[in-house]
């Protein structure tokens, strides 16, 4: 094996054990209250991947997830938690959705402006605990997080006041003009696609984004500039790097990414506006984010892991019984097991203790005087 | 509406004594899972997981309670009390997992406390539905009552404020009291603290700081706990799907704006109480709902912004310890 497969594999071995480790603990606390685990997983890799439609929904779901598995990411590689990105999210959405109603230019001026504003959105959602954190300290978990709640009630009020559609039962704004929408892939790739598909472009563009982030934070002084602050504020200071600059710079372009998944959430799929259109993806995105080991490409497996999980939850659901709650039950789970690397050092140090006293005794026996 | 009226509402609204006993009400869970973060965190544990340890502590209170009452024989008055017990006793299991990740496996504890509080919603959504086989709520449970303490309840405005409350809101006080005294007047609050601001220090006069700070995560998830049975054994008298609704983290930011002391956790939760007070009682005048709910998040900001600078953090805050 090269070093460098031998590297991945070994980065690559914690969060898929500690995927396998949740699964069996989930299967077990299934069993514990008297469902069946095994139909319960078979119904959750039926619903998540066999059949296009399903393959299709578990792609959907993945999208938002990759751009918020990014957004926590990159503030984490600067040291920074934004667990708020919902709320980001939810503004993204609502802005670049509301935007969206009211223009009907050229799709190619439409489209491209609406996402920018998504991001511009979403930035500004993270823009005060950026600056709070900055100027007086404020932990950043918990002014997020503040105001993820106050832009969830924000949101609620404009749709239900402001931007309500008088013909909708529920609420709801108006339908986003056609020259607002993402295209979907059957529309763009035809050959691709025996009959429709809800697949749209937002799938492109986030992978796209995936590549642009992992560019940006380990090609440009900019992600330079904010892994320094990341790995060691003081250090990074001394060299010259302003830690304050680049903690509301990083938590913008997180915010940027949680505001832009909203947008194309709205742009792609749900084509207006609703009360509570998220379905948590913000938060879901912490556990991508740190499944992927803040990687940014690493996010793109991670949020199809996630995908596939809410998808097939619902299977799990209709199959099984088993309440869709459990997928939380993994994702905790799965966040615990991968933040606690010491398990898994723990484990290797054990192994690497008996390896040298198997050889101490070797070299006792042979009388050498050996490594050891 | 004229300002004269609106002003009018206002000023009738302060000068009642109910306005103040909402707020010793409403703020009694957050102060007592305020002051469980201060003991946490003044052991040098970040704990971003009394969210989730609440959320445990509401469920545990209803399912002990209803089971207490339907399957174990207790009576209607003592079922709250099997409730608050199993509250108590489910945060602190809980809170072992902080523990057992934040200290003995040295993880990121801001990490593992977001791994929990996901968990914490999860798990509690699962066992509502696995338990009482619908989703989203407990049935109703058996609760407290307030109990008037004679006499003292007589007083004149002060009467109803302090001394018409369910026995929760009165463990409150008596716990931010002695909170207060045990971490700053006593040898094991001395030892908690230590550990907190220089535990290599600790460390060398024999003070065991893996032992402190568990202790500390334990209170956190006793106290905590306790929180969450005040929600669902008041009264609303059922535990329903994610019910604290970030009650955690305003009691984080109570416990900082407190300046991580049990009384200043306890006197800032009165804010936070006052707040939401007012909330329940300005349908009166014509404010969207939607704001009116907003402004616990919003006064936590606010908060947040005027306390950092002034107040100062355990020195070891969030990191883990290594004995070597």
């Amino acid at each position: 094996m090269t070093s460098g497969a031998k590297k991945l594999g070994v980065a690559l071995a914690q969060p898929l054990g500690s995927v396998i480790v949740a699964l069996i603990i989930g299967g077990i606390v299934m069993a514990a209250f008297g469902f069946d685990p095994f139909s319960g997983y078979a119904g959750l890799f039926r619903y998540a991947f066999l059949s296009e439609f399903n393959m299709s929904v578990t792609i959907l779901n993945s999208v938002p997830l990759v751009f918020t598995g990014l957004a926590v990411a990159f503030a984490f590689r600067c040291g920074l938690f934004n667990i708020g990105a919902e709320g980001q999210f939810i503004i993204g959405g609502l802005v670049g959705g509301w935007l969206g109603t009211l223009i009907a230019w050229p799709m190619v001026i439409t489209v491209p402006l609406l996402l920018t504003v998504g991001v511009l959105a979403g930035a500004l959602w993270a823009l005060l605990p950026g600056v709070l954190k900055a100027t007086t300290g404020a932990h950043e978990v918990i002014t997020t997080m503040m105001m993820s709640w106050i832009g969830l009630y924000l949101s609620s009020y404009l749709v239900k006041n402001v931007l309500m559609d008088p013909r909708s039962t529920i609420p709801a704004s108006n339908a986003i003009t056609d020259q607002a929408h993402l295209l979907t892939l059957d529309k763009v790739l035809p050959f691709l696609f025996r009959g429709s598909t809800r697949l749209h472009l937002g799938v492109f563009l986030a992978v796209l984004m995936a590549v642009f982030i992992w560019y940006l934070l380990t090609r440009t002084t900019l992600g330079f500039e904010v892994r320094a602050v990341g790995s060691n504020p003081f250090a990074a200071e001394a060299g010259g790097v302003s830690v304050s600059r680049n903690t509301i710079l990083a938590l913008l372009i997180s915010g940027g990414l949680a505001g832009l998944a909203g947008t194309v959430e709205i742009m792609g799929l749900h084509y207006r506006v609703y009360d509570r259109f998220s379905a948590g993806y913000g938060f879901t995105g912490i556990t991508v984010a740190l499944l992927a080991k803040n990687h940014p490409l690493g996010v793109i497996p991670a949020a199809l892991l996630f995908g596939a999980l809410t998808n097939g939850g619902a299977g799990m659901q209709l199959r099984a019984g088993i309440p869709i709650d459990i997928v939380d039950v993994l994702s905790g789970v799965i966040i615990f097991l991968v933040a606690a690397e010491e398990l898994v050092n723990a484990v290797g140090r054990r192994r690497e203790k008996r390896r040298t006293a198997a050889r101490a005794d070797a070299a006792l026996e042979t009388g050498g005087g050996g490594e050891a | 509406m004229d300002i004269g009226h609106v002003l009018g509402v206002i000023m009738g609204i302060l000068s009642d004594p109910s306005t103040y006993q909402a707020m010793i009400r409403i703020s009694t869970p957050l102060a007592l899972a305020a002051i469980g973060g201060t003991f946490c965190e003044r052991t040098g544990v970040v704990n971003i997981a009394l969210e989730g340890i609440m959320l445990v502590g509401a469920f545990a209170g209803a399912v002990f309670s209803y089971y207490a009452q339907a399957s174990w024989g207790f009576s209607e008055g003592m079922a709250p009390w099997v409730g608050l017990i199993g509250a108590v006793s489910m945060g602190m299991l809980f809170s072992l997992l902080h523990g057992v990740g934040s200290i003995h496996l040295r993880a990121d504890q801001v990490v593992i406390g977001a791994a929990l509080n996901i968990l914490a919603l999860g798990g509690t959504g699962f066992l509502t539905q696995a338990i009482f086989g619908v989703a989203g709520a407990s049935p109703r449970v058996g609760s407290f009552d307030p109990v008037p303490i004679p006499g003292l309840v007589k007083i004149p405005f002060l009467g109803q404020v302090l001394f018409n409350h369910t026995p929760i809101v009165y463990m409150a006080i008596v716990i931010a009291i002695a909170g207060q005294f045990i971490l700053f007047r006593t040898p094991i609050g001395l030892r908690l603290r230590s550990v907190g601001e220089h535990p290599k220090a600790a460390d060398t006069v024999g003070i065991s700081v893996y032992k402190m700070r568990y202790v500390g995560v334990l209170i956190s998830g006793a106290l905590g706990g306790l929180a969450g049975a005040n929600l669902s054994l008041e009264a609303v008298s059922q535990f329903s799907e994610n019910m604290t609704r970030g009650r955690g983290f305003i009691a984080l930011a109570a416990n900082i704006f407190g300046k991580w002391t049990p009384l200043g956790s306890w006197l800032s939760s009165l804010l936070f109480g006052f707040a939401e007070s007012l909330k329940l009682r300005t349908q009166v005048i014509d404010i969207p709902p939607e704001f009116i709910l907003m402004l616990p998040y919003v006064l936590t900001i606010v908060v947040l912004a005027g306390a950092m600078g002034r107040a100062i953090p355990p020195d070891a805050i969030g990191k883990p310890y290594s004995k070597q």
